[in-house]
């Protein structure tokens, strides 16, 4: 007979409701969405739902922007995962320095993860106006007019134009780790490598970088997640314009499910979440062989 | 020196100091309107100084709030603002207005009619094939007695399938054209129509000699792409009778249409000759309103439902504006204008929660005064069969037609629609895909897209064929 343990009991009690909540908004949701990928299920006909096997499937593969959203998505992600990574390691050793008004440096740094991207987007749209925004009319004013762009609307620099945006509004966190992870590391080593004459650099390699590899994971983790996921950035600047140039997987579940074609979006949803979890997986397995035990 | 209990309780009282004023902010920016609704609802401190027509809420009825949603550029127009004004101080029942991006607005209401999270009215492109019509709810006003059924079927006001109507078309006829500078054309030495497409293009190279723009095009809005291929519908019909026929059944993919894609091409050479403005993507409707008025351009192509505009911000200019059709063909006999229903109905969903209160929002609406005001503000000629203000446009292009100068026609999707009456057929991004050719798409590719976009649209629908 099993013995009664109040501690269990209390556990099990407490967990029920969140794990309740999570079962119904989460779990269930995301299994529905995994069935609906097989169907046709539209607001059409709203009421009737049929399997229609992999013709969703083979129609998202005849969609010319299907591959253009892929190869969007990737290259979103990876160039704002090493913008975002690089220039947050190097904020964060200098910021691990001793500064005066250090921490209103941090709190500088911090406060764009603090806003709203519908918040960010209208000053980002501002400031790329060509004919308005301050960058080309700075770039104009110092008689470097031939820089000015139209930064939105031109299909070469649309996507990287976001991408600065997700950088500036994003690196705030990637600081906030790489900080963390800087001030774990031991004094002691630094002191050793200083009597031993390494500079600058040879502390940076042999010792910081080695040292931070968590915090270089689950940065880099979850920027790639999150470049992956991307969709309020490029909704709110260009909404996939101009001419599909920057439609990222986001963009392209939405567009479809604002076309009603429930089922359809699912079944894209579905490919995305399939390749996220397959990305991430490789990438964690790989960041961890890196990482070293203190 | 403090002692540390002091120091505590001051931590403790500056702790609870701030969380009172955490709470009073929170508060004041919190809701304490009738029926939790914040939102201001619009004109509703103007008092009305039209007549108000006669009353038809009972004054012992509690005021009721609806919302309503459309387009920014629909609700900049002011029409319907004035009709909400009129209603407002009607009935003392109030209207709150939910206004979304232009660009957004299709899929925000596909969305929300999805969710079943709906407005109690929206505005919108009044045919109902558009739409799933079990999501929204018949309506059988008055006004539906004064409405040509067949005409009403055509536009997709009432549905061909059980011939009710499910949108009210408050809007005015759209007559698509080309929107000129009387100045800059006398300048040049020319003037409209242009009856072929020779002539189209000589005028546009005196235009250039005289050092402006001879056509700008703001392609950075979602629908003015498609005007200039609207306006050579005629022409492609009498190059290809079959086309939209053949569209409509998917008999034929676009690009494998010979008139379709040298239309596309003939347009697409005005860019080439340097007539246009280079920086189109990031030019809004606005932005070419201005150029044209301030006379650095000579030509927009638009519809008629922009003298509105022109008449609001440009008051004392736009006489110096009209209206002129234009041939893509090369015989004189094609010249067409494009004629086509309202431009603007409103709609109620069946999941509306102030459903009747809707209903009675858009009979007022439909009525005989209301209508008149809000043509004073956008002039046009209605479906309604209420006699309204028409601007000098409509009368310019309606001349050319009663002269048999040009040819009333429907536009080339509009011909695709009703080529198969009921079949529910969904053309897509027809704008966005011209867009994308006139920013540099092969013409193959684009037409392609344009084909695959919506073929899979009405094989969702079930549309026969696909």
């Amino acid at each position: 007979m099993k013995k009664y343990s109040p501690s269990r009991f209390y556990t099990r009690s407490f967990l029920l409701p969140a794990l309740t909540f999570y079962l119904v908004f989460f779990i269930f949701p995301s299994l529905l969405s995994l069935i609906l990928g097989f169907t046709d299920w539209s607001t059409y006909r709203i009421t009737e739902i049929h399997f229609n096997g992999l013709d969703n499937f083979k129609m998202m593969l005849d969609e010319p922007i299907f591959a253009t959203s892929i190869v969007n998505t990737f290259y979103f992600t990876f160039v704002s995962v090493l913008l975002t990574n690089v220039l947050g390691i190097l904020i964060a050793l200098v910021l691990n320095m001793k500064l005066r008004l250090q921490s209103l440096y941090r709190s500088v740094f911090f406060i764009p993860t603090t806003l709203s991207i519908l918040v960010i987007a209208p000053i980002f749209s501002a400031l790329y106006h060509p004919q308005f925004g301050p960058i080309n009319q700075a770039l104009r004013a110092i008689g470097l007019g031939f820089l000015a762009q139209e930064w939105l609307v031109d299909a070469r620099y649309a996507m990287n134009s976001i991408v600065v945006m997700a950088v500036w509004s994003s690196i705030g966190v990637t600081i906030l780790l790489y900080l963390a992870g800087l001030q774990t590391v031991p004094k002691d080593y630094y002191e050793a490598a200083d009597i031993d004459g390494c500079g600058f650099w040879q502390k940076l390699r042999h010792i910081s970088l080695p040292l931070i590899m968590p915090s270089i994971t689950v940065n880099i983790v979850l920027s790639f997640v999150g470049g992956l996921k991307v969709f309020g950035h490029v909704y709110a600047l260009t909404n996939g314009g101009p001419n599909d140039a920057t439609q990222v997987f986001g963009t392209l579940i939405f567009k479809n499910f604002g076309a009603g074609l429930l089922g359809y979006s699912s079944a894209v949803g579905l490919v995305f979440t399939m390749i996220v979890c397959l990305f991430t997986f490789i990438l964690i397995a790989t960041m961890r062989r890196l990482e070293i035990e203190l | 020196m403090k002692t540390k209990s002091a120091r505590t309780k001051m931590k403790g009282a500056l702790t609870v100091f701030l969380c009172s004023v955490l709470v009073l902010l929170a508060a004041a920016c919190g809701n304490g309107g009738d029926n939790g609704k914040a939102s201001p609802s619009v004109g509703s401190a103007a008092a009305s100084s039209e007549p108000a027509a006669e009353s038809s809420a009972p004054m012992d009825k509690e005021p009721v709030t609806i919302t309503f949603t459309t387009f920014n550029a629909w609700w900049a127009s002011g029409n319907i603002q004035k009709a909400i004004e009129l209603y407002q101080a009607e009935t003392g029942n109030k209207v709150d207005a939910q206004i979304f991006p232009d660009d957004q607005f299709v899929n925000i209401i596909n969305t929300k009619l999805a969710s079943g999270d709906t407005p109690d009215v929206f505005a919108i492109w009044p045919n109902v094939t558009n739409f799933n019509k079990d999501q929204l709810e018949p309506l059988d006003g008055p006004w539906t007695e004064k409405i040509d059924l067949e005409r009403a079927k055509k536009f997709g006001y009432a549905s061909i399938e059980d011939g009710k109507y499910y949108s009210a078309p408050y809007g005015a006829n759209s007559i698509q054209g080309l929107i000129y500078n009387k100045d800059l054309f006398q300048q040049a030495g020319i003037s409209g129509p242009f009856k072929t497409y020779q002539e189209f293009l000589d005028a546009c190279e005196a235009l250039k000699k005289i050092g402006v723009t001879p056509l700008v095009l703001s392609n950075k809005e979602g629908w003015t792409t498609q005007i200039l291929f609207y306006t050579g519908s005629n022409y492609l019909a009498a190059q290809d009778p079959n086309l939209a026929m053949e569209l409509a059944t998917n008999k034929a993919k676009p690009s494998e249409k010979p008139a379709l894609i040298d239309m596309v091409n003939r347009v697409l050479a005005l860019r080439d000759k340097d007539y246009t403005n280079d920086d189109h993507l990031s030019t809004t409707i606005a932005m070419a309103e201005q150029a044209l008025v301030e006379g650095k351009t000579a030509m927009i192509f638009g519809g008629d439902w922009l003298y509105a505009d022109f008449d609001k911000n440009y008051k004392d200019k736009v006489d110096s504006l009209g209206m002129t059709a234009v041939n893509w063909g090369d015989d004189a006999a094609d010249l067409g204008i494009t004629k086509g229903g309202s431009g603007n109905g409103l709609f109620v969903p069946k999941n509306a929660k102030n459903k009747e209160t809707a209903i009675e929002f858009i009979d007022y609406v439909m009525s005989d005064a209301v209508m008149k005001a809000m043509y004073e503000i956008v002039p046009g000629v209605n479906d309604a069969g209420i006699e309204t203000k028409a601007s000098s446009w409509d009368a310019e292009m309606q001349g050319l037609i009663d002269s048999g100068t040009a040819k009333a026609t429907d536009n080339i999707i509009d011909a695709i629609r009703n080529a198969v009456p009921g079949s529910g057929i969904d053309v897509g991004d027809f704008s966005g895909a011209m867009r994308s050719l006139w920013s540099g798409k092969s013409v193959d590719s684009g037409l392609n897209e344009w084909y695959a976009e919506y073929s899979k649209l009405s094989k969702v629908k079930k549309v026969p064929g696909f």
